[in-house]
């Protein structure tokens, strides 16, 4: 089970997905958050990509995929519609690989609704508790 | 917790947390606000404020502005100074939008001349000046001319068509911050900003023709060249995407930075690092280069609005005037000399949401203002008045040279979602005669001027307690929003 919702703060606002692991997680997260842009849904599933982040912890490792994600949808107008996320951990820390499908961001395709300038750490939780993990976290509007 | 108990009143609408109040705070917060915006101010901003206190090497104080409002680490609306021994850098002191700022273009044109044609306007510059998500200004931007444009700035632009070369002398720094080094920059920051320079971007973002309201100051107003029911332009954008990503890049280096030193910081958007680090330089190099970029983005959309001015208007903008103001950054950091205690000391004026507002006789403001102070622009919020200030001897004492930068956002976007629709914000405007283009319906919602503070009670604050005095209004005739 899987599941995202949104929380008000006073300038931005906050992203919070409850699911059965990790990988999931970071998928819904992602989902999330674009779906602040448009409706993900919407998306056509025209352009194959991957992306790849690994970072020191699971925080930084969130910082980074988000940010990864917005820096494609800003240098090549790519937004994904489908995110199969895969996260390994070694002793240099954790590492993420994504498989993404999407399209062009083209507005005269898709809803604009609004833009996502960044995530912030401010706040962030990510916690695990009986199989259970729920990520916390606010973008910068 | 810091609070609202722990405000000890120092004169008319000025605040202080002593530097008792908290176990670690170096210097005491100030904040500027006047009584009934203390009653409504989040408990966590005034926290924010005193967390700052608690940076190594902070001069003075740590300062929260009449717009004061919560951000991530540092509040917006915020100024702290550190010493250049022995302070620090924070990429959060400053934001992610670097350089976001505004500037103000003249016109000899009257309200008369230009309302029947606003409509036109309207249109016209919505179709030039490119705005909202995903907007892509200039697409041929080639191989390096990337960094031309973080070295070089608001000159990039003008040796490429975009603008006159007095333009320059108008803006802080002449449109060019020094230092800025274009290898400090991510790939990354430079892939999103490529596609995006010369644009308006979205969000709070806006470009809007004004006239000049009722004039508060005479003398000053005579020497900044404005008189009531003078045609203005008014824009309002940063760094887009590139600054962004700067910031993002050198927070993450900086959180380590954080962990390496263990530093104790109360917040982990706090992250900083020593003025003299690697880190801390690596930042200051890449945020010029961020600050350079949003001056020439500012300079090519100034370039669109003359052009759209002659095309509807049909005369050249030479002849109807149309010379810059002034162009003021909302944040930057920025190495300046200030007296502190006795001496002149040089400090890194780290200012989120808040505007250089440097008094007479500052070597920093163009000789044509010096002599009453540098020109302070306030925006208000889409249809409501935007006001024109002058830096002052008070800024100079009290907050490092700077006063406030805008409204402040007080209902969160989805609260100002469910309380207005886009054809109410819409109506409201037209009603007031202002005509509004824009690319995003809901953003019109999530921006309606009743999710902001009032900017009036923001500026009459900022006048009152002489942190920059209250030269001229605006009035909305057009609004262009991203």
């Amino acid at each position: 089970m899987s599941d995202y919702s949104y929380f008000e703060t006073t300038a931005d606002i906050g992203i919070e997905v409850v699911s059965s692991n990790i990988e999931d997680a970071f998928m819904y997260s992602a989902v999330a958050c674009f779906n602040l842009i448009t409706d993900v849904d919407m998306i056509e599933e025209n352009i194959r990509k991957e992306v790849s982040v690994s970072s020191e912890d699971e925080y930084a490792l969130l910082y980074d995929w988000i940010t990864e994600l917005l820096i494609l949808f800003d240098g090549e107008f790519f937004v994904a519609n489908s995110y199969d996320v895969k996260i390994n951990m070694d002793d240099d820390g954790y590492h993420l690989s994504a498989r993404l499908l999407g399209d062009v961001y083209d507005t005269s395709k898709y809803c604009y609704k609004t833009e996502v300038k960044a995530i912030t750490y401010h706040n962030m939780e990510i916690t695990e508790d009986k199989n259970e993990y729920r990520v916390r976290f606010i973008v910068d509007l | 917790m810091v609070g609202k108990a722990d405000l000890e009143k120092v004169r008319d609408c000025v605040y202080d947390v002593p530097s008792s109040t908290e176990k670690g705070m170096r210097v005491p917060a100030r904040i500027y606000m006047d009584d009934e915006s203390v009653k409504t101010l989040e408990d966590g901003a005034i926290q924010q404020v005193a967390n700052v206190a608690h940076l190594e090497g902070i001069q003075k104080r740590s300062i929260g502005l009449p717009d004061i409002h919560f951000g991530y680490g540092f509040s917006i609306g915020g100024v702290a100074a550190f010493s250049e021994t022995n302070g620090v850098i924070s990429p959060g002191g400053v934001g992610f939008d670097i350089n976001c700022g505004v500037r103000l273009v003249k016109t000899n044109l009257t309200r008369e001349d230009v309302v029947p044609h606003m409509n036109d306007l309207v249109n016209e510059l919505f179709n030039k000046v490119p705005s909202g998500l995903g907007s892509n200004g200039i697409k041929h931007l080639k191989g390096n001319e990337i960094d031309e444009v973080l070295l070089n700035g608001a000159r990039w632009a003008i040796e490429n068509g975009y603008g006159w070369d007095e333009d320059l002398k108008f803006m802080e720094e002449n449109g060019c911050m020094a230092g800025a080094n274009p290898e400090s920059v991510s790939s990354k920051a430079k892939r999103r900003g490529i596609p995006q320079l010369g644009s308006l971007g979205s969000g709070n973002h806006f470009l809007e023709v004004q006239s000049i309201g009722d004039v508060h100051d005479e003398e000053i107003a005579k020497v900044y060249g404005l008189e009531k029911d003078q045609v203005v332009v008014l824009i309002h954008t940063g760094s887009r995407g590139c600054g962004y990503q700067i910031c993002a890049d050198n927070l993450r280096e900086m959180d380590k930075v954080a962990k390496r030193l263990k530093m104790s910081l109360p917040d982990r958007q706090l992250a900083c690092a020593p003025i003299d680090s690697v880190e801390a330089q690596h930042y200051l190099e890449a945020m010029a280069c961020g600050a350079n970029y949003a001056w020439t983005n500012r300079q090519m959309i100034l370039h669109w609005v003359r052009e759209s001015f002659e095309s509807v208007l049909g005369q050249d903008a030479d002849s109807m005037g149309m010379h810059m103001l002034y162009d003021v950054a909302h944040n930057i950091v920025k190495k300046e000399s200030h007296k502190v205690g006795k001496f002149n000391r040089t400090v890194y004026v780290h200012r989120k949401g808040a505007t250089r507002a440097f008094g007479p006789g500052r070597k920093e403001i163009p000789q044509e203002y010096r002599d009453v102070g540098q020109p302070v622009l306030i925006p208000g919020t889409m249809g409501t008045c935007s006001y024109i200030l002058s830096g002052t001897d008070v800024a100079m004492e009290e907050t490092f040279g700077s006063t406030a930068h805008g409204a402040g956002r007080v209902m969160s976007r989805s609260g100002a979602k469910r309380e207005f629709t886009p054809d109410d914000v819409n109506n409201m405007l037209s009603k007031k005669g202002i005509v509004l283009k824009a690319n995003s319906k809901p953003v019109i919602a999530e921006e309606a001027p009743g999710a902001y503070k009032n900017v009036d009670s923001v500026v009459k604050t900022a006048d009152k307690t002489g942190i920059s005095k209250l030269v001229a209004q605006m009035i909305p005739l057009g609004v262009v929003k991203g």
